[in-house]
């Protein structure tokens, strides 16, 4: 049942997006949340919609999947809404009852601090649908290798995300054959309370364990036959190249900063 | 160079860190072993008979407490010329899945010459070629653990090959595949030694894939018992079988056929040859 799943939440196309750097892509999104707080006015915040509509229309990607991504953090938006609503007391009075007072700045905020998290989900999920995570991974240790200079050693990290991304499969794997074998043993693990089925996983970790330290050993053999010894000497057989399309997006998010800022400060009285 | 590895009557434990030398039982002792280049030996013995230990030595995982072992004329203990030896002498495990480093066939493929520090376009070349000659070019952007047990384990000799090896030694590779991976890695590897010249050392505990070696060494309790072709090996009944271990089904099948007084001519050693040899007798 676990043969056909894909570590993280990839989505195969052939868009725009998904063939920017992922160096690139990465660090516009982190542009992209600095932007979405420097944000003041709703005309800003559109501004930012904006860019995050046309990126998904460049991605290919369905835009159910977005819905999907934005399913868990849901009751993160009711929470913050609702203490939004409830501390802010400035403004008009727009509804009052017993102790509950909302007015008119309450609702703003709630509404502005909404888009804001959806938007930056959105902006997130954009990143991980268009890039494969070994890909992630390696920008992510590129990104970082300035960091050398301080002997951080960012070429281990790099390679323990990319070991542990590898075996997710492999321990998912050996979890289901360790579970039925247990079953096979006559162990219950559908029945009893919660505790009582904490208590059931424990002769399925164990095993899980000893076999992941078995493996960890034999990996550490095999990658020391192949030569293996660390970040140093290594040379990679994917480059990364910046392309003129990675130049057309960062174009782009300076646009976008531009009008942003503008609109902070020209249109700043406009407001509901 | 003709003798490409060259065990020189090699002394080896298994130590613990804190563990006098004298208290460890010496996994092999003495041991004296020339293998030429070019050959492909199978290596055969119960468990624990020493082979898993010999094919260590091979690429200088573990160095030998007394005695020399030399690789192309290098000696494995010296440290500088450590990952020379590792990238002449590749190795292939037992389990594909504690073998494969990356998420996507080709990057795995990769990895060797990544390491060894060559320019981009050339590993590039290096991943297709020995991707191809595995035939598993078609599955260079899988993911491994959607890939079978024998499809793995090509994946993982296509990595070896990507580094040019001069030597690869196969360390019980086809054990836990079924009889279908085992066939496939069996092929590849004899097309490897056929056609690239690789020297190969095959660990394994099928009779019948040892058949298909030019060269067939058993072991027992560290030492070597038989050492020849696989006519010569799979004819001393008595010994293998004192050394725990089986003859092909089709030798057994003409030797008890002979005993009961069928005219069948010796060192039979694959099936097709007893069909043959019992055609003609019809």
């Amino acid at each position: 049942m676990f043969r056909d799943i894909t570590i993280g939440q990839y989505y195969k196309a052939d868009s725009f997006v998904h063939k920017l750097d992922p160096r690139i892509k990465i660090l516009l999104t982190l542009w992209f949340i600095v932007i979405i707080f420097i944000c003041k006015t709703f005309f800003s915040l559109a501004l930012m919609i904006l860019l995050v509509t046309v990126s998904i229309a460049f991605s290919k990607v369905p835009f159910k999947m977005f819905l999907k991504s934005l399913k868990p953090i849901i009751p993160i938006i009711i929470f913050t809404c609702i203490i939004n609503m409830l501390y802010i007391k400035n403004g008009d009075v727009l509804l009052e009852f017993w102790k509950i007072k909302i007015t008119s700045e309450g609702l703003n905020t709630a509404l502005f601090m909404t888009i804001r998290i959806i938007t930056l989900i959105v902006c997130s999920s954009i990143l991980t649908y268009t890039t494969v995570p070994t890909m992630l991974t390696d920008a992510i240790e590129r990104l970082l290798s300035p960091l050398k200079v301080f002997h951080i050693e960012v070429h281990t990290l790099a390679m323990m995300m990319t070991l542990a991304l590898r075996f997710i499969p492999t321990l998912i794997e050996e979890i289901e054959r360790i579970t039925n074998a247990q079953k096979a043993r006559g162990a219950n693990f559908e029945s009893g309370k919660l505790i009582q089925k904490i208590k059931a996983m424990i002769p399925v970790l164990i095993p899980l364990f000893v076999s992941a330290f078995s493996r960890a050993y034999e990996l550490a053999f095999a990658m020391s036959c192949r030569c293996y010894r660390g970040g140093e000497g290594r040379t990679r057989m994917k480059q990364m190249k910046l392309s003129y399309k990675d130049l057309i997006a960062v174009f782009v998010f300076v646009l976008t900063t531009a009008g942003v800022i503008l609109f902070n400060i020209y249109l700043k009285s406009f407001s509901f | 160079m003709d003798n490409y590895i060259d065990f020189q009557n090699v002394t080896f434990a298994y130590l613990n860190e804190d563990e006098e030398q004298s208290s460890a039982k010496n996994v092999i002792e003495n041991f004296n072993l020339k293998i030429k280049k070019g050959d492909f030996v199978a290596v055969l013995g119960h468990n624990g008979c020493g082979k898993s230990t010999v094919a260590k030595l091979c690429n200088a995982i573990e160095i030998p407490q007394k005695g020399k072992v030399y690789v192309d004329g290098l000696d494995t203990s010296d440290g500088d010329k450590l990952y020379d030896i590792r990238q002449k002498v590749g190795m292939v495990f037992q389990n594909p899945d504690n073998q494969i480093v990356a998420t996507i066939v080709e990057d795995d493929v990769a990895f060797g010459p990544e390491n060894l520090g060559i320019e981009p376009k050339e590993i590039r070349k290096r991943v297709d070629e020995a991707l191809k000659s595995v035939s598993m070019y078609d599955f260079r952007f899988f993911e491994p653990h959607k890939l079978s047990g024998g499809q793995k384990q090509r994946v993982a000799i296509a990595g070896i090959i990507a580094m040019k090896p001069e030597c690869i030694v196969l360390d019980e590779s086809t054990a836990m595949l079924d009889p279908r991976g085992r066939k496939e890695v069996m092929n590849t590897v004899k097309m490897l030694n056929e056609e690239f010249g690789i020297t190969i050392i095959f660990i394994t505990h099928y009779m019948d894939e040892a058949v298909k070696a030019n060269r067939v060494i058993v072991m027992e309790n560290g030492k070597i018992v038989l050492d020849g072709t696989p006519k010569k090996v799979f004819g001393e009944v008595d010994i293998l079988k004192k050394a725990g271990l089986d003859v092909p089904e089709a030798t057994e099948l003409s030797l008890e056929l002979k005993k009961s007084g069928v005219g069948l001519p010796d060192n039979i050693l694959s099936m097709e040859e007893l069909f043959k040899a019992l055609e003609s007798l019809i």
